[in-house]
């Protein structure tokens, strides 16, 4: 038998055996599956299936005590009414209605999604409509809205908005479509809701939860004092790595693809292909294979792992912006990619190329750099985690 | 202390050991034959498992070296691969796979085929009683079925020399005789060598003994040798009618080559070679003080007194 055929063997002997230890360790196994699609219905739950109050800034122009004459209606205020007395089917009030002065301030705090929506009622939206209710004229009252196109709840606050205005003004006027509304928009034109500018970063999150199914498979291992018997056995820890590492990688391609078909199942449609999404998903699953290596060398039990080992859990989960958003560092530009400091975590590429390839449509092309930088660092972070799991683990 | 070159399996050279202060093997050597049963004895914390370890290569030596059929033991991954199969003295197994499984998965990393794996798995089964286990999750097995697959383990790979830690811990009187008579049947074939504090099973299983304590070698020698070597001889316990066994002390003080002689109350306990005549007089003695025996024991020296002789009563760890 040849030398890399009896390699080859080996590896794939112990391929066949952690396999089917990762099968039957079913907790940690499922643990690992269905993170991802977990936080997918629980973002979903929080973004878009609860019932919340969309704060809404309202600049009021209207001057209707200059209007004079008893027939025309204080037609802001009473629009200002019904929004604060509009609720949900439970009671809960569906607006925060702020009055503001600045305009400016009020945009500021749109961009930053301190508030869903700016409604400027114009001067003279009283004596218009008191004109469209009197047949004076056919031009309807004018509303403006300001929001921001990537917020879910801005489009959410600006249909209820204008349901509840149209409503008032219906009723003050007798007449249909009293009203006419303009949105501007701040911000990139792209329409998307709160959840899908999440799913990327929960796509990374399951692939994170590799780091304990590949930890475990490795640190099982020393645990159980089998390390011992595999030291003796002509398996090399070359060999047994490959093992490890291609059925975890397994594991973190399904828990993907499980992860973006939740997300589908609550509405996401991703622009890019799923080929590609995967494509980076196994590479990605193969840095955080080689951080698992890293921190396996640290540990050397079971109960270590589930205490020590979420550290760099927690590292990558923060770190990676799967969870917020984080300031930018900038550290270097390579070929016109600018590189930050939580780059040095293959995960915060990932959300990278996850969004570029879900809400931007990216193909391969596009995510060619994430990809490369990826690959460098999952081999950096191997040789640094081989050298050490030998070290601690592995001499006598 | 050993015979030629060719037939020694496996030779120990000044192994040495430290743990900081602690001296866990002292300049130990020792050679075991080809195809022998060597009984490796000491009481715990001797360091019967750190030389173990040594012996195989899982632990470097401060000092000394490891043959294994005249090629040099480096200490290291693999290093005992082919050579060398070992059944901790804890069984290690694989808890989530099968023992087929486990077996032909460590067959197949030490380089069988597959063919070859499962007929030697299928064999090792069958000699260790596991067939109807085969299935069986390894988590799922009792105690003393662990320990079987434990030694299965050491041995798929057909190994030059088995090193059996304490392989009889923990088993039931059966399974105590089928391991006994499985590691018996694999003499000749394979050297086999077992750390124990089990005297008896020592004695019943191993051609040659060494006894070591805190590290160091002690004795080594045929069981019956070692005996000799001790200078010891058959017991006797004597039970007397009467409370003070002295009265016959003088008397005992009068025979030729007199043994040291114990007192406990109404018995007299002592150790002589040649028992049979010596055990005579004392009876004669006994009758004409018109002392009454009340009960009479005598055996054979053990493995076990000699051991108690030269590595004394104190508790270890």
């Amino acid at each position: 038998m040849s030398g890399a055929r009896a390699s080859l063997e080996r590896t794939l002997a112990y391929l066949k055996k952690t396999f089917w230890e990762n099968l039957r360790d079913w907790k940690v196994l499922i643990l690992a599956l269905v993170f991802g699609p977990f936080f997918v219905f629980m973002m979903y739950g929080y973004f878009v299936a609860a019932a919340p109050a969309y704060t809404l800034l309202v600049a009021n122009e209207d001057a209707v005590a200059a209007a004079g004459g008893s027939r025309v209606p204080a037609a802001a205020a009473g629009l200002l009414a019904s929004w604060r007395s509009a609720q949900h089917p439970d009671g809960k009030p569906i607006f925060n209605v702020v009055p503001v002065d600045d305009a400016e301030a009020a945009r500021a705090k749109i961009e930053s999604r301190d508030a869903d929506l700016l409604v400027r009622i114009p001067e003279g939206f009283s004596q218009r409509l008191a004109a469209f209710r009197d047949r004076r004229s056919g031009e309807p009252a004018q509303l403006t809205y300001l929001a921001d196109g990537k917020n879910a709840r801005a489009a959410m606050a600006m249909a209820l908005s204008d349901y509840t205005a149209f409503a008032y003004a219906a009723n003050l006027t007798q007449a249909p479509l009293p009203l006419s509304v303009a949105v501007q928009s701040v911000g990139a034109a792209q329409p998307l809701d709160d959840f899908e500018i999440w799913v990327p970063a929960l796509l990374v999150l399951a692939l994170i939860m590799v780091l304990f199914t590949a930890a475990t498979a490795l640190v099982r291992e020393v645990d159980q004092g089998t390390m011992a018997r595999l030291m003796l056995s002509r398996l090399r820890t070359g060999e047994l790595l490959a093992a490890v590492s291609v059925n975890q990688v397994l594991v973190g391609v399904v828990a993907l693809a499980l992860t973006y078909l939740s997300a589908r199942a609550c509405g996401f449609h991703g622009a890019g292909s799923l080929a590609v999404l995967l494509v980076v998903g196994a590479v990605t699953t193969l840095s955080v294979v080689a951080l698992s290596v890293l921190t396996a060398a640290f540990l050397k039990s079971m109960f270590e792992l589930l205490t020590v080992g979420v550290f760099p859990f927690f590292i990558l989960m923060f770190f990676s912006e799967c969870m917020f958003p984080l300031p930018k560092i900038e550290v270097a530009a390579i070929a016109g990619h600018q590189l930050y400091a939580n780059d040095v975590l293959p995960t915060s590429l990932c959300v990278r190329a996850f969004n570029k390839i879900l809400n931007c449509g990216g193909g391969l092309a596009d995510v060619g750099f994430e990809i490369v930088a990826i690959a460098a660092l999952t081999a950096v972070y191997f040789a640094l985690g081989t050298w050490l799991f030998r070290r601690r683990h592995l001499r006598v | 202390m050993t015979t030629s070159g060719e037939c020694i399996a496996l030779r120990a050279d000044g192994l040495t050991k430290r743990y900081g202060d602690l001296v866990a093997v002292d300049d130990l050597s020792f050679a075991v034959r080809r195809g022998e049963i060597f009984g490796f004895l000491g009481p715990n914390g001797a360091g019967k498992t750190t030389a173990l370890k040594m012996m195989c290569g899982l632990l470097r030596p401060d000092a000394g070296s490891v043959e294994i059929a005249g090629r040099p033991l480096v200490a290291g991954r693999g290093a005992g691969a082919s050579a060398i199969g070992v059944a901790p003295q804890n069984a290690v197994f694989w808890p989530l796979l099968t023992c087929r499984e486990q077996l032909e998965f460590v067959g197949r990393s030490h380089g069988l085929t597959a063919a070859l794996a499962r007929e030697r798995v299928a064999e090792l089964l069958a000699a260790l009683g596991l067939q109807e286990k085969a299935d069986q999750l390894g988590r799922t097995l009792s105690g003393g079925m662990q320990r079987r697959l434990n030694i299965a383990l050491g041995l798929v790979h057909r190994p030059e020399i088995l090193l059996l830690d304490e392989p009889q811990a923990g088993l039931d009187p059966q399974s105590r005789v089928l391991v006994r008579d499985y590691v018996r049947a694999l003499a000749g074939a394979m050297t086999v060598v077992i750390t124990t504090h089990d005297m008896e099973e020592a004695e019943k299983l191993c051609q040659r003994v060494c006894i070591v304590d805190r590290g160091r070698l002690l004795a080594l020698d045929t069981v019956a040798g070692i005996k000799r070597q001790a200078g010891e001889g058959d017991r006797f316990e004597l039970e007397l009618n009467v409370d003070l066994a002295a009265a016959l002390l003088p008397a005992l003080g009068e025979l030729p080559a007199a043994p040291a002689v114990v007192v406990k109350g109404a018995t007299l306990c002592f150790a002589a070679a040649g028992g049979n005549e010596l055990l005579a007089r004392v009876l004669r003695v006994v009758a004409e003080r018109g002392l009454g025996l009340v009960q009479l024991r005598m055996r054979r020296a053990t493995l076990e007194d000699v051991f108690i002789r030269l590595t004394g009563r104190g508790l270890r760890e």
